[in-house]
C-alpha cells in the first residue's frame, strides 16, 4: 500500500524537473518598473486630487455663503416720503420717512427680526418673536400692529402699541405694552401713557374740563383758571402740539395766556 | 528547478512602512508564481501581466489598512485570482453582448517537451505520459495539482486559494493521483518516479 504521504511525494517527483508552457515571466524587470511607478504617482495624485476636492467644496461652500449673505441681506430706505413694505410671512410696514429697515430673508426663516432706523409701523403676523431692533433698544412682539420712532440721535425711542401688545427692552428697563399705549423711552426709563387721537373733539364743554385735559395730556400746569370755570368749549382739541392747543382753545375763549415752559397763566 | 512559491516570510511592518527593499522581495517572491497561474486561467500574458501589477499596486498603496496576513501566500494567491476573473468577465461582458459569462476556465497544463528534455535527461514517452494523464483530469483537478504540487501550496492554502474546504482539496488530490496512476502510459513512469522518490524522501 501506498500513503497519501507517499503518493504526494510521488507527484512532487513527477512534476519536478518538468518545464511547463507559460511560466517563464518575460520581461519582469518591465512589470515591476511600472508597478513603482504607479504607487509612486498614484500616492501623490490621490493626495493632490484629495486636496483640490476640499479647496473645491470649500470655496463653493464660501461663495454660497456669501452670495445667499448678500442676496438674502435687504436693505430698504425710505426718501422724503413714507414707503410700504412687504415683509417675509406676510408681516407688513409702514416705513416713514427718511428711515430705513434691514433684515435677512435667509435669516428670517430662524429669527423674524428687523433693524430700524427712524420711524415705521409693524403689521406682524401671527407667529414666532418679531423683533424690531434699534440702536436704543429691542421691541419684541407676537401679532400686533405698533409704531416705533427713534429720535435722530438715537437717545429717545417713542413706541405706539395699536393691536395687540409688544414689550420693549431698552437699558433703562423692560416695559409691555397693551393696546392703546405708548411709551417714551429714554436713557432715564420708559414712560408709558395712553395713546390719544390727534384731536379730542368737544361739544359745549366745560372748559374746566378741557384745561385738565391739557394739564395731563402736555404735562403742563394752568394757573388762573378759576376765574373761567363758566365757560364752555366747542371744538377740536390738538393732542400733539400743545402751542396749537392753547391758540385754539384759550383763543377761541378770547383768553389770553403766558406759556413759560410747563407753565401757563391764564390773564 | 526551485518551488517558486515557498512560503518565505514578508516583514510585514517594515513592508507597512513603506520598505522599497521588502516590496521587491515581495514582487521577486511572488510574481512568477502568479504569473504562470494566471496564464493557467486566463490564457493572455497582458491581462495576468495588469493583474499582477494591479496586484501589487493595490497591495502597496492599502498596506497600512491590510493586516498581515496569516497565510501571505494563500492571501496573494487568492487576491489575484479574484482579480483575473474579475477582469475576465469584465472583458468578455464587453466583448459579447450575451452579458452573463460563466467563469469556466480549462486550466491547461502544457508540458514543455523540449525544454524539459533540455533540463534533464528524461524521455520524451514519459513526458508525453504525463501530458496526456494531465489532460485527462478535470480543469478544478489541474489546479488543485498544480497548486499544491508544482507552487508548493498546502492543502489549507490552496483550499484558501480556490474558496474550498480543506477536505474538498484533499478529496479532489486523491482522485487527481488516481486518476494519474490509471493513465497506463503514466503508471509505468509514475511506478519508476514513486520509486525514486521514495529513495530520496527515505534514505
Amino acid at each position: 500500500m501506498i500513503s497519501i504521504m507517499e503518493e504526494n511525494d510521488a507527484i512532487y517527483a513527477l512534476l519536478k524537473n518538468v518545464v511547463l508552457k507559460n511560466e517563464k515571466m518575460d520581461r519582469k524587470e518591465e512589470l515591476w518598473d511600472s508597478i513603482r511607478k504607479e504607487t509612486l504617482t498614484a500616492g501623490r495624485k490621490k493626495t493632490v486630487i484629495r486636496r483640490v476636492w476640499w479647496i473645491a467644496a470649500v470655496a463653493v461652500v464660501a461663495i454660497a455663503l456669501v452670495i445667499g449673505g448678500f442676496a438674502s441681506q435687504k436693505n430698504i430706505v425710505s426718501g422724503g416720503d413714507k414707503m410700504a413694505v412687504a415683509l417675509p410671512g406676510g408681516s407688513a410696514s409702514e416705513l416713514g420717512a427718511n428711515s430705513s429697515l434691514h433684515y435677512n430673508s435667509i435669516g428670517w426663516a430662524f429669527a423674524r427680526k428687523v433693524a430700524l432706523e427712524g420711524t415705521a409701523i409693524f403689521e406682524v403676523t401671527k407667529g414666532r418673536k418679531f423683533t424690531v431692533h434699534t440702536s436704543e433698544g429691542d421691541i419684541t412682539v407676537l401679532g400686533t400692529k405698533f409704531l416705533v420712532t427713534e429720535d435722530r440721535q438715537g437717545t429717545a425711542l417713542h413706541i405706539e402699541c395699536y393691536e395687540g401688545s409688544v414689550r420693549i427692552d431698552t437699558k433703562a428697563g423692560s416695559e409691555v405694552l397693551k393696546k392703546g399705549e405708548k411709551a417714551d423711552c429714554s436713557n432715564e426709563g420708559i414712560i408709558k401713557a395712553e395713546i390719544l387721537p390727534e384731536f379730542i373733539t368737544y361739544d359745549g364743554v366745560a372748559l374746566k374740563e378741557i384745561i385738565e385735559k391739557i394739564e395731563t395730556v402736555y404735562d403742563v400746569n394752568v394757573s388762573g383758571k378759576e376765574k373761567y370755570d363758566s365757560m364752555t368749549f366747542s371744538g377740536l382739541l390738538p393732542t400733539g402740539n400743545l402751542k396749537d392747543a392753547l391758540d385754539i382753545v384759550f383763543g377761541s375763549c378770547g383768553i389770553d395766556f403766558e406759556l413759560n415752559g410747563k407753565d401757563i397763566t391764564l390773564k | 528547478m526551485e518551488r517558486k512559491t515557498a512560503d518565505k516570510g514578508i516583514d510585514w511592518k517594515r513592508f507597512q512602512n513603506g520598505d522599497e527593499n521588502v516590496f521587491r522581495h515581495f514582487y521577486d517572491l511572488y510574481a512568477e508564481g502568479l504569473y504562470g497561474y494566471g496564464m493557467k486561467i486566463a490564457g493572455n500574458e497582458e491581462t495576468v501581466r495588469e493583474c499582477i501589477q494591479s496586484l501589487f499596486v493595490y497591495l502597496y498603496e492599502k498596506r497600512n489598512s491590510i493586516a498581515c496576513p496569516n497565510n501571505l501566500s494563500a492571501y496573494v494567491f487568492v487576491s489575484f485570482r479574484n482579480r483575473l476573473i474579475k477582469t475576465m468577465v469584465s472583458d468578455s461582458k464587453n466583448a459579447s453582448v450575451s452579458g452573463s459569462v460563466p467563469m469556466n476556465y480549462d486550466f491547461e497544463i502544457t508540458v514543455d517537451i523540449q525544454e524539459s528534455l533540455a533540463a534533464e535527461d528524461g524521455d520524451t514517452e514519459r513526458l508525453q505520459a504525463l501530458q496526456a494523464a494531465l489532460d485527462e483530469l478535470s480543469p478544478q483537478q489541474r489546479e488543485v495539482v498544480y497548486l499544491r504540487f508544482y507552487n508548493g501550496l498546502s492543502i489549507d492554502q490552496t483550499a484558501e486559494v480556490l474558496g474550498l474546504a480543506s477536505q474538498t482539496v484533499s478529496n479532489v488530490t486523491h482522485n487527481a493521483i488516481l486518476k494519474l496512476r490509471r493513465n497506463k502510459l503514466l503508471s509505468k513512469a509514475f511506478l519508476l518516479f514513486l520509486m525514486l522518490a521514495l529513495d530520496r524522501f527515505i534514505i
